[in-house]
């Protein structure tokens, strides 16, 4: 329905269209969204009873692609090409530096076990 | 949230392109163009504070 509604618009004002479909993406994500906070809720409880901290760094990356993918198909959605590859970009670096302090972790048990 | 988000901006975006015709046909060019950079501007105002939710969502829901 959005998206006919946005075709309608195309002719008149590419922008409107691109609005248009900017608002179903928003409606369908806050209509959706409810339904995953159980799941989440279940994997904070496996996270407490078995594995130490890294599933915190889990959630932090799932959250961080989860934005820059919207982002990204937004972009491209609006014929930027570029920029959809742009903040892409920007979301790997971030993601990256999230789990900076894991990768240290890792490497200090080497070392250990190395010397 | 809700669905008549959509019905709202739809029904701004077909009013603003009704009058946009309607002031080209009447040789009022840069009027026009007003009206539809008014019309952009209210429908923007209208989705930002939607996208900060949704921002404000994601950083609750995943702890970030």
């Amino acid at each position: 329905m959005v998206c006919c509604l946005s075709l309608l618009l195309k002719k008149e004002s590419a922008a409107f269209s691109f609005l248009i479909l900017l608002a179903g993406v928003l409606t369908v994500f806050f209509l959706v969204f409810p339904l995953m906070s159980p799941v989440l809720a279940l994997v904070e409880q496996i996270e407490k009873t078995l594995s130490g901290g890294a599933l915190s760094y889990l959630f932090k990356v799932l959250g961080i692609a989860l934005a820059a993918q919207i982002a990204q198909e937004l972009c491209k959605d609006a014929g930027a090409g570029a920029l959809a590859s742009m903040v892409e970009l920007g979301g790997r670096a971030l993601i990256l530096i999230s789990v900076f302090p894991l990768v240290q972790d890792v490497l200090k048990q080497v070392e250990g076990l190395l010397l | 949230m809700d669905v008549d988000l959509i019905f709202k901006i739809a029904a701004i975006g077909i009013i603003v392109a009704v009058l946009n015709q309607l002031l080209i046909r009447s040789g009022r060019e840069d009027q026009a163009m007003m009206t539809t950079l008014a019309g952009l501007i209210v429908v923007l105002s209208m989705l930002v504070t939607q996208i900060s939710e949704l921002f404000v969502t994601i950083k609750d829901l995943f702890q970030l």
